[in-house]
């Protein structure tokens, strides 16, 4: 994976600004690497309940995104969506990794207690992971409060500031979600 | 998998009917809404689903507590009896070694590998001996390290009993006073620990144990010194965010006032029972950490009755004591910088004693000007004028303090400005207002808008009023300064306050002059010199009225030798009221400028030389300073030295764009003037370059002054010098079109507007319309020329007017 200069970040942060949709996938090819590199390390020894904490992917993407390139964090919208989308990815792709090597064990996500009904197996976070593209399809917006929320660990109140709604909305629609997604899950477990 | 959005949007209504309604109900609810059997049968699922509370699905979760998930038997020669607890770096157990017969209980903290990283265990004996010193009452020793069989790492530590901090300080209804007593230890513990230069890196409350009797413990001290994670992993994950530094978020190098910080953040917990800045996300507090936040009051946290009473008081009495000093002395554990906080545990004891001894904490001046300071780096202001600000606020509230001659009023006093700046500085922070930068003229206005809240004396609210007004003008906000002296006047003269009005009518008069309406700044300057002879009125009022009201006639051509002896008195009254050696300095420089524009170039170099050193022996005036070498480099200019002027007119215009900022009117003066030197030397080129940046900030600042002809003048000289005659003209005519009607029709000013709007038209050969305003130049400069340049002006035009005469008679 070739290795961005510091202006093409800049550029990709700027087209992703302006909402051009590409260059998020390019955002993640710059960020990416040390994140996996990070999780790598802490999930290596698989008897200890080690917990990716967002604070490792907000953190390195703060140091990249907008501290070295001395952006004015502005856009904290996609900021937050961009870093929860990442999050989920890193969680996915590891869980991906383990089961390919066949020790599906208990690592343990951080998933936000009101979605701890999901048995964080490998196996059922990856229904998980498919049960969110779905959800990203019909009503992306729901999917980012579910990122938001559950990957990136923000509170009800924060996912609702952040994205300009009431907290009741965001309630209204967790509530939601997650009752979609335990249909979702239970429904393809079946 | 596509979705009908119709579809879509049917389930999400029937979910949230169905979810609404109760469990009983549901089913009849659901028959009567949908006819789709599959459907109901979903939302139904979906409802359940919603509501499966996790503890039932606890038996799904994997093992996730280390008892049933190889919870070790043996550590080394340690016996495992049960989990403790569990944090971010590892698992704490409770084990037993026997010694002697008798069993000795430890802790043991069986380490992640990420966090111990490699060479642990000769990390361990390498720093043994600093261990050892960590000696200490109040901080559990760390007695031994190594591997398990598995290769775990572990620590060893002494085993305490005991309940964290803030459980046993609301268990025990603990007061303010008892709580910062017990932090007061905790400090001690932290003070003894930085002295062997071992820091904690994790204070919170959880990790200071209060044992059966009331003494504290302080766990996992020295781990930080062994703890070395993998390169890979950041720092950030060590620490628990709502108690650690912003610099340990940012995964910034750490020091002891990491463990400040976290003191600060501790102490806020107990006080106000709640975290600092509210409970929030890791991922936003480490958005604050880069941020770089300034701490929240303790007050605004929001007091709540359970924690009144849990402190033993009622809310109002807690507000009021967080309101206090204690606020500041919190809030300076919590800067953002490191090297804002206190500077060692030490000075944090230092203010906490004072504080509990009821005298004046040291943390609440430097955290004022902490503010001052802070808000200059972050917004380059001219540092002159934001500190003059600063001195004069506080000067209002300490003199008047003095006045009154009561040590406790002047506290109060002292303390309502450092409240009133504080609250200034709060609102102006870009956090707040939600811009990126705040400009001064708008810091000005917000400190004129909030004022009135905090000085309540009518005297003093003008005195400080016209300070803010005055920084205003400092700053070229010219209709907002008018705006404040307007107001200060029209009070001043309704309370009878001479001095006051005098003041703020010099200034309005000022103001007026250089907006154009000399009508107006005629009469109020002359009423300022009228009201400052009154007795009672300061030295300094008298001063100016008598410069700004001979200086500003002399410089609008009422010229008089009463306006000079004006200024002469000016300079006499400064030295014989003994006003500063700076406003002093200030006088006879318009003196000196009004000597020279009589053309006495010798005598008011003699004066600014004078002045000079005066000025550079103040750090403040390096603006002043440059506008002396603008009038040093004029006098060289009109002695014939051109090179003594251009690096003359350099260093001015150096000095200004340092000291106000490139776009200041006193850097874009010189820049004009600047410009006409290069042309003088040659250099057109660079000097039309100069004219091209500054001609559009100067439309910007005053378009419509007639003091906009001067840059245009410089424009039109460097557009004649590299033959760009069509704009040249179009520039000469604006020149002659923003004077008319403004200032006086036989001012000499228009004769030179005139005399370049002719030469730009014989440099496109259309002599004849040249004609009448090279006329026109000739008449007006013939007047009275005081000097050299202005003799030689007066030969250019008489020699432009022949040559067009000559051209128009001999059509070629």
């Amino acid at each position: 994976m070739a290795v961005l200069a510091d202006a093409e970040i800049t550029q990709l942060l700027r087209e992703w600004q302006a909402g051009e949709p590409a260059a998020l996938d390019h955002l993640f090819e710059a960020v990416y690497p040390r994140l996996r590199e990070i999780a790598g390390a802490l999930f290596r020894n698989e008897r200890f309940e080690n917990v990716l904490q967002p604070t490792s992917v907000v953190n390195e993407l703060f140091l990249k995104l907008v501290r070295n390139h001395s952006l004015r964090f502005e856009d904290r919208e996609h900021f937050y969506s961009l870093s929860a989308r990442i999050m989920r990815r890193v969680l996915m792709d590891h869980a991906r990794d383990r089961k390919r090597q066949k020790r599906d064990g208990g690592v343990r996500v951080p998933l936000d207690e009101n979605l701890a009904w999901i048995n964080s197996s490998d196996a059922k976070l990856l229904d998980l992971d498919d049960a969110l593209v779905k959800l990203d399809e019909v009503d992306p917006v729901k999917c980012r409060i579910v990122e938001l929320r559950f990957f990136l660990g923000f509170t009800a109140t924060e996912t609702a500031e952040l994205l300009c709604k009431s907290k009741a909305t965001i309630d209204r629609e967790l509530r939601f979600v997650r009752g979609w997604l335990y249909d979702q899950l239970h429904d393809s477990a079946g | 998998m596509s979705v009908d959005p119709a579809a879509w949007r049917e389930l999400q209504t029937l979910f949230e009917l169905i979810d609404r309604t109760p469990e009983r109900e549901q089913r009849q609810v659901l028959d009567s809404a949908c006819a789709d059997a599959a459907l109901r049968e979903r939302v139904l699922r979906m409802v359940q689903g919603a509501n499966h509370d996790h503890d039932s699905s606890a038996a799904d979760m994997p093992p996730s507590d280390g008892v049933s998930h190889g919870q070790p038997l043996r550590l080394g020669p340690y016996q495992v009896l049960h989990v403790l607890g569990s944090g971010g770096i590892g698992t704490v157990y409770l084990a037993e070694r026997l010694l002697g017969g008798t069993p000795h209980r430890v802790a043991i903290k069986v380490l992640a590998p990420h966090a111990a990283g490699q060479h642990f265990i000769e990390r361990f004996h390498r720093e043994q001996h600093i261990l050892a010193m960590l000696d200490h009452p109040n901080i559990t020793r760390l007695l031994d390290a190594g591997l398990s069989d598995g290769g775990q790492p572990y620590l060893v530590m002494d085993f305490v009993e005991g309940v964290h901090l803030d459980e046993y300080c609301d268990r025990e209804s603990l007061s303010v006073e008892a709580r910062l007593r017990l932090v007061l230890k905790v400090c001690e513990a932290i003070a003894h620990a930085h002295r062997n230069l071992v820091v904690h890196l994790d204070l919170k409350p959880s990790n200071i144990l209060v044992t059966a009797d009331g003494s504290v413990k302080l766990l996992d001290f020295g781990t930080s010194k062994l703890v070395q994670p993998d390169d890979s992993v950041t720092t950030t994950i060590l620490a628990t965010p709502a108690y650690a530094s912003p610099e340990q978020l940012r995964n910034d190098p750490v020091t002891t006032a990491c463990d400040i910080y976290s003191l600060g953040a501790i102490l806020f917990y107990l006080l106000v029972g709640e975290v600092e800045g509210g409970r929030r996300s890791a991922a936003l507090a480490i958005e604050r950490a880069f941020r770089e936040l300034q701490p929240q009051p303790l007050a605004a946290a929001g007091v709540t009755d359970a924690a009144a009473r849990n402190r033993g008081t009622s809310v109002s009495r807690l507000q009021r004591v967080l309101n206090g000093d204690i606020d500041t002395l919190v809030a300076k554990c919590l800067r953002p910088q490191p090297e804002d906080r206190y500077a060692s545990v030490d000075a944090l004891i230092q203010d906490l004693t004072r504080y509990l001894e009821g005298r004046p904490i040291l943390a609440r001046r430097q955290t004022l000007f902490y503010l001052g300071a802070k808000f200059l780096r972050r917004h380059r202001l001219s540092a002159a004028i934001t500190s003059l600000l600063l001195v004069a606020l506080i000067a209002t509230g300490l003199l008047a303090g003095w006045r009154e001659q009561q040590a406790l009023v002047e506290g109060r006093r002292a303390l309502t400005m450092q409240s009133f700046i504080y609250r200034l500085f709060k609102f102006a922070n870009s956090n707040t207002v939600g811009k990126p930068t705040f400009t001064v003229t708008e810091f000005l206005e917000l400190s004129l808008r909030l004022l009135p809240d905090y000085i309540k004396d009518p005297v003093d609210l003008r005195r400080a009023q016209l300070g803010i007004a005055e920084s205003m003008y400092e700053n070229d906000a010219y209709p907002q300064a008018r705006k404040a002296f307007d107001t200060v006047a029209r009070t001043a003269r309704v309370a009878h306050d001479v001095a006051a009005e005098a003041e703020a009518d010099a200034f309005a008069g000022h103001i007026d002059y250089a907006n154009g309406d000399p009508k107006s700044g005629a009469a109020l300057t002359a009423r300022a010199l009228e009201l400052s002879r009154a007795s009672g009125v300061p030295a300094s009022v008298r001063v100016w009225s008598e410069i700004y009201y001979a200086y500003d006639r002399d410089d609008n051509g009422f010229r008089s030798d009463e306006n000079l002896r004006l200024l002469e008195d000016a300079v006499t009254e400064a030295r014989r009221g003994h006003l500063s050696e700076r406003e002093t300095a200030d006088a006879l420089y318009n003196w000196a400028q009004d000597v020279e524009l009589r053309g006495d170039n010798k005598t008011a170099a003699a004066a600014f030389n004078e002045v000079l050193a005066v000025y550079k022996d103040d750090p403040a005036a390096l603006c002043e300073q440059s506008d002396i070498y603008g009038e040093l480099a004029w006098v060289a200019e009109m002695q014939g030295d051109h090179a003594g002027d251009l690096r003359l007119i350099q260093k001015s215009y150096d000095g200004y764009r340092r000291c106000a900022g490139p776009d200041s009117r006193g850097a874009l003066t010189e820049q004009v003037f600047l410009a006409g030197a290069l042309v003088k030397a040659g250099r057109a080129d660079e000097a039309l370059a100069l004219m091209n940046d500054a001609l559009p900030k100067w439309r910007k600042l005053n378009g419509t002054s007639p003091d906009f002809a001067q840059p245009l003048n410089f424009m039109v000289i460097a557009e004649l010098a590299t033959g760009h005659a069509t704009e040249a003209e179009a520039h000469a005519r604006e020149m002659v079109e923003v004077q008319t009607g403004k200032i006086n029709p036989k001012d000499r000013r228009i004769g030179g507007s005139h005399l370049l709007w002719a030469k730009a038209l014989i440099q496109q050969g259309r002599y004849a319309e040249a004609l009448p305003h090279a006329r026109i130049a000739d008449d007006l400069l013939a007047n009275t020329a005081f000097s050299a340049g202005a003799k030689e002006l007066t030969a250019e035009a008489h020699q432009v007017l022949l040559d067009a005469e000559a051209h128009v008679r001999e059509p070629r």
